[in-house]
């Protein structure tokens, strides 16, 4: 009998069984405000929840414009800025001790520190926000793409050489398709990083989006609507984090952690 | 006949905290036009060094080399190497088709008529049917035989072999010498080997050059005069067999527990 359980249980696809964990926990969570009958103002249940992510959804869907534009562009700068200065560290020894150092500096430095500076900078608007996304995601590229473009074989390299290939054309046909398994493994971070980096910079910096709604609605008292705020950020994390992996399996098909008979 | 590869007293040294490391010494011999010569000596002899010398891509400390009368690196710019190491470094987001076709695309050459030639190259070494493949579903064997298409598809005057069957089992490597050797004989290329393999040596060159250890030192140039095709038959002539042995006194000669 238990034999026959346990061999149903794992014949279930992936998914159905993070669906039957997030369940029971619902379950639970919905029982235990119900049975220790804590008030709503503390831990609002479910139901409750799911009623203001419907009744409210025109506000949630108002506020999750912004977050999503200043993540996705934070997001796409910051990378991009990372690995324009990744490839320049690999030709440039010189430039990275330079530059690495200020970069590490940088990072050290907390978010919601440096974004009330930045405010003072750039002012209020998507600037400030989108350049707290671009930092967020700036410093896990930075590393990983340098470390993946020198991951490169010597014997890659020296094949290269043999036939007289420009310097682009090594970048172009060697070094980065060499690196992008470890620009993906840091964009797995930073994907979902760069949802957070919007939040905080709203809820220290701006009076729109996700981030702003949730510390809002909070000082009104109107704690249902901060946790179908974080639900909705929640699910936009996790879509970050679903369409970085797509990209990894569309573009890496051939690498071996894709590949499981190796 | 024309030289395809010159040294002349080409030393190589590298600087050392304690000192310098004298990689190469004195290295004087040539390589004719479609000859096959072969460097063998023991590992750390300075071998390799000599063939990324000749290839450019290592300079000499003092000396001249020469690639069909120019300097390395003319011929590297003009694309005149085949260069087949021990790892077959084919990347793995290509299939086996464009691992042969990479040599074009640098040379701006990919077009439909290259592209069947490499094709034909690709059944050349036994790899027809497999151009769409990856290379990760490949044998070593085959991953080295489709290295040797991509180091011909550019119709090179030099091949370069730097133990290019070195991470082979003993019984593949001996089918891919033959491989080899039938490959080559269908091309124009002079090709200069690197292996410490005597019978390799021996069974695959018409020169052998043998090569001390610290520093790396030319100790004999030995020429091998079994007739060509080369058979499986004749690693048990007489004849191979005194070659071999020439090769090993020579390898040996002067040290220590040789006998004089």
């Amino acid at each position: 009998m238990r034999k026959m359980s346990s061999r149903t249980w794992r014949n279930l696809p992936g998914w159905s069984k993070v669906m039957l964990s997030f369940a029971i926990l619902i379950v639970l969570w919905q029982l235990a405000t119900s049975l220790l009958q804590i008030p709503p103002y503390l831990l609002p249940s479910p139901a409750i929840i799911s009623r203001t992510l419907v009744d409210q959804r025109a506000i949630l869907l108002k506020q999750l414009q912004p977050t999503l534009l200043e993540a996705a562009c934070g997001f796409l700068l910051g990378n991009t800025a990372a690995a324009l200065l990744a490839m320049w560290f690999v030709k440039s020894a010189t430039a990275e001790r330079a530059l690495l150092p200020l970069a590490i500096a940088l990072r050290s430095i907390p978010i919601v520190a440096i974004t009330p500076v930045i405010t003072l900078v750039l002012g209020r608007g998507y600037a400030t926000t989108i350049f707290i996304v671009g930092l967020v995601t700036f410093f896990p590229t930075l590393v990983n793409t340098t470390k993946g473009l020198r991951s490169v074989s010597k014997d890659a390299e020296e094949l290269l050489s043999v036939l007289a290939a420009t310097e682009g054309q090594a970048f172009r046909l060697l070094k980065i398709p060499s690196a992008l398994p470890y620009i993906f493994s840091a964009m797995r971070v930073t994907g979902p990083g760069s949802v957070l980096g919007a939040l905080v910079s709203e809820w220290v910096a701006t009076d729109r989006g996700l981030g702003f709604l949730i510390l809002d609605s909070q000082s009104r008292w109107q704690i249902s609507l901060v946790w179908a705020a974080i639900i909705v950020a929640t699910l936009l994390a996790v879509t970050a984090f679903g369409l970085v992996g797509l990209a990894e399996r569309r573009l890496l098909s051939w690498h071996e952690s894709m590949n499981g008979e190796g | 006949m024309a030289l395809a590869i010159e040294l002349q007293e080409v030393q190589k040294s590298f600087p050392l905290e304690s000192g310098t490391f004298v990689a190469v010494q004195e290295a004087t011999f040539a390589v004719g036009e479609k000859e096959f010569v072969t460097l063998v000596g023991p590992s750390g002899c300075g071998k390799s060094t000599v063939l990324r010398m000749v290839a450019g891509l290592v300079e000499p400390t003092r000396g001249e080399v020469r690639v069909l009368g120019e300097p390395p690196a003319y011929c590297r710019s003009k694309r005149l190497f085949g260069f087949v190491a021990q790892d077959p470094v084919l990347l793995p987001w290509r299939n086996i088709l464009g691992n042969v076709c990479l040599p074009l695309e640098v040379a701006g050459r990919l077009d439909k008529i290259t592209v069947n030639k490499a094709k034909g190259l690709l059944s050349l070494v036994g790899l027809e049917g497999f151009e769409g493949a990856r290379p990760r579903q490949l044998s070593g064997g085959m991953k080295q035989r489709a290295a040797i298409a991509r180091a011909l598809v550019l119709e090179p005057s030099i091949l370069l072999l730097d133990e290019p069957f070195g991470a082979l089992d003993e019984i593949t490597r001996q089918k891919m010498n033959l491989e080899l050797l039938r490959i080559w004989s269908q091309t124009e290329a002079a090709a200069l080997l690197v292996t410490h393999s005597i019978a390799e040596a021996a069974f695959l060159s018409d020169r052998v050059i043998v090569m001390s250890n610290r520093p790396g030192r030319i100790k004999a140039s030995i020429e091998i005069e079994l007739p060509r095709p080369r058979t499986v038959d004749m690693l048990r002539t007489k004849e191979f067999f005194d070659y071999t042995n020439l090769i090993t006194d020579a390898l040996f000669r002067g040290e220590e527990g040789a006998v004089q």
